[in-house]
């Protein structure tokens, strides 16, 4: 099949690359399918001459063509018509902050000839991860699994508290950045359902991209819901989602996502605007706020009342009745 | 009063006073990973008491909005300048919307198709 072969030459061409990352493709290349781009230069035999070096421009000239430039964007006329292109590069830079808390590479596909990677018990594709969140819990880390949806859950927390920062621009620039900053982790992640996990069937690809849109409404939704109605409902929605529900989780490590979630969100609470358009922002560490969350609580020094014994020692006796 | 009752104590107040998440199916709601450490406060054999303490600790610290506190936001940002009623408008929604009987949520989707800008 035509795109099997496309994809695979594809992950060739990376795997002969130095750098993996997404650097790999050229920024032109971002506005294109993916599969119809390399179809263009296999088909086309002699390859066009490099375009002419561009024109040196000393630098008082262009001081002077950027304010210029920056003159004309104030016009009304074309601010609406330019706004999109400055939210691209600016919510770019926003991205690549995201994704630079949470790297993970399949090793096994890189291989010359591509074997099937290590698999969660979930049947998910088991990747190795860098950063804080993937690290093994004896080294301080979060140890989660390096695994697509992790990556993806990683993703939308840090680029939750980057919506809500960015629903404080005036109401026709909110909707444009926020639409930019969502294209281009839609796009990181079909480049990475294609690259390290063999996705090769665009069908199966869209599949995924629609529910994983599903989840990141999901997520806003619920998101919102724990800034609104307090940390134990934050928590609980951080529990669903970067945790899985999973029963297992530990309380602590919930509790010190949710706390650092909030911590980003006053860290850009403080940041003035123009830095958040200009793409500054760099994300704290979530060490930094294990302190607050391993300070001692009131409710555990509080005494208990008679109920609360009784219902604690019928619960008591009945677990040890089942067994 | 033995540390594994005063853990299942902890725990089982906990349960209590967690609030409840009426739009989520009850094999989602946190109280099921606290109720996983209430019984495993039972398990005297393998249980690590001094683990479950933390863990206790950390969820009273949920509870009583530590973290709120600790890291409270602005009005710039609970009332953003695209859209200042946006989090009073959910929080009402997320209250009514449970309780939202059929035809109140035909007539919400039809009357929410036209937007008054």
């Amino acid at each position: 099949m035509a795109s099997n072969s496309i994809c695979t030459s594809c992950l060739r061409a990376a795997s002969r690359s130095p750098c993996i990352k997404r650097t790999t493709f050229p920024r032109l290349q971002r506005s294109l399918p993916f599969s119809t781009t390399h179809a263009q230069r296999k088909q086309d035999p002699t390859p066009a001459p490099p375009p002419p070096p561009l024109p040196h421009i000393p630098k008082s000239q262009h001081d002077a063509i950027t304010s210029f430039a920056s003159t004309l964007r104030q016009s009304s006329a074309l601010k609406a018509a330019t706004e999109p292109y400055i939210a691209y590069g600016s919510t770019e830079d926003l991205f690549r902050e995201c994704s630079r808390q949470c790297e993970y590479t399949v090793p096994a596909r890189l291989a010359s000839t591509p074997e099937e990677p290590p698999r969660t018990a979930a049947g998910e594709d088991l990747g190795e991860g860098q950063g804080w969140w993937y690290a093994a819990k004896s080294s301080g880390g979060l140890g989660l699994d390096a695994t697509f949806n992790a990556w993806a859950q990683i993703m939308f927390l840090h680029m939750y508290v980057l919506t809500v920062r960015l629903r404080c621009f005036p109401a026709e620039h909110a909707r444009v950045w926020h639409q930019q900053l969502v294209d281009h982790f839609f796009y990181a992640a079909e480049d990475r359902m294609v690259q390290w996990h063999a996705i090769t069937m665009r069908g199966s690809r869209n599949k995924y991209l629609k529910d994983l849109w599903q989840q990141w409404r999901g997520v806003i939704l619920s998101y919102d819901e724990g800034l609104v109605r307090g940390d134990a409902v934050l928590a609980a929605a951080v529990w669903r989602n970067v945790f899985k529900g999973e029963v297992e989780a530990d309380v602590r490590d919930v509790a010190l996502v949710t706390a650092y979630l909030r911590a980003q969100l006053k860290m850009l609470d403080e940041l003035g605007d123009e830095r958040i358009a200009s793409g500054e922002v760099r994300f704290g560490d979530p060490n930094a706020v294990r302190k607050v969350v391993e300070q001692e609580s009131v409710g555990m020094k509080r005494a208990f009342t008679a109920e609360e014994l009784k219902a604690a020692q019928e619960g008591k006796n009945e677990g040890k009745e089942q067994k | 009063m033995s540390r594994h009752l005063n853990l299942a104590a902890h725990y089982t107040r906990l349960i209590a006073r967690w609030p409840i998440d009426a739009l989520r199916p009850e094999n989602r709601q946190f109280q099921r990973l606290l109720e996983n450490r209430l019984r495993a406060t039972n398990e005297t054999a393998t249980v690590d008491g001094n683990d479950l303490s933390k863990q206790a600790n950390a969820a009273y610290l949920l509870l009583d909005d530590v973290l709120s506190k600790r890291y409270p936001l602005s009005d710039k940002l609970m009332k953003p300048a695209s859209r200042p009623t946006l989090y009073e408008e959910l929080d009402q929604e997320l209250q009514e919307g449970p309780r939202r009987g059929m035809m109140s949520y035909i007539w919400k989707r039809i009357t929410g198709m036209v937007r008054r800008q």
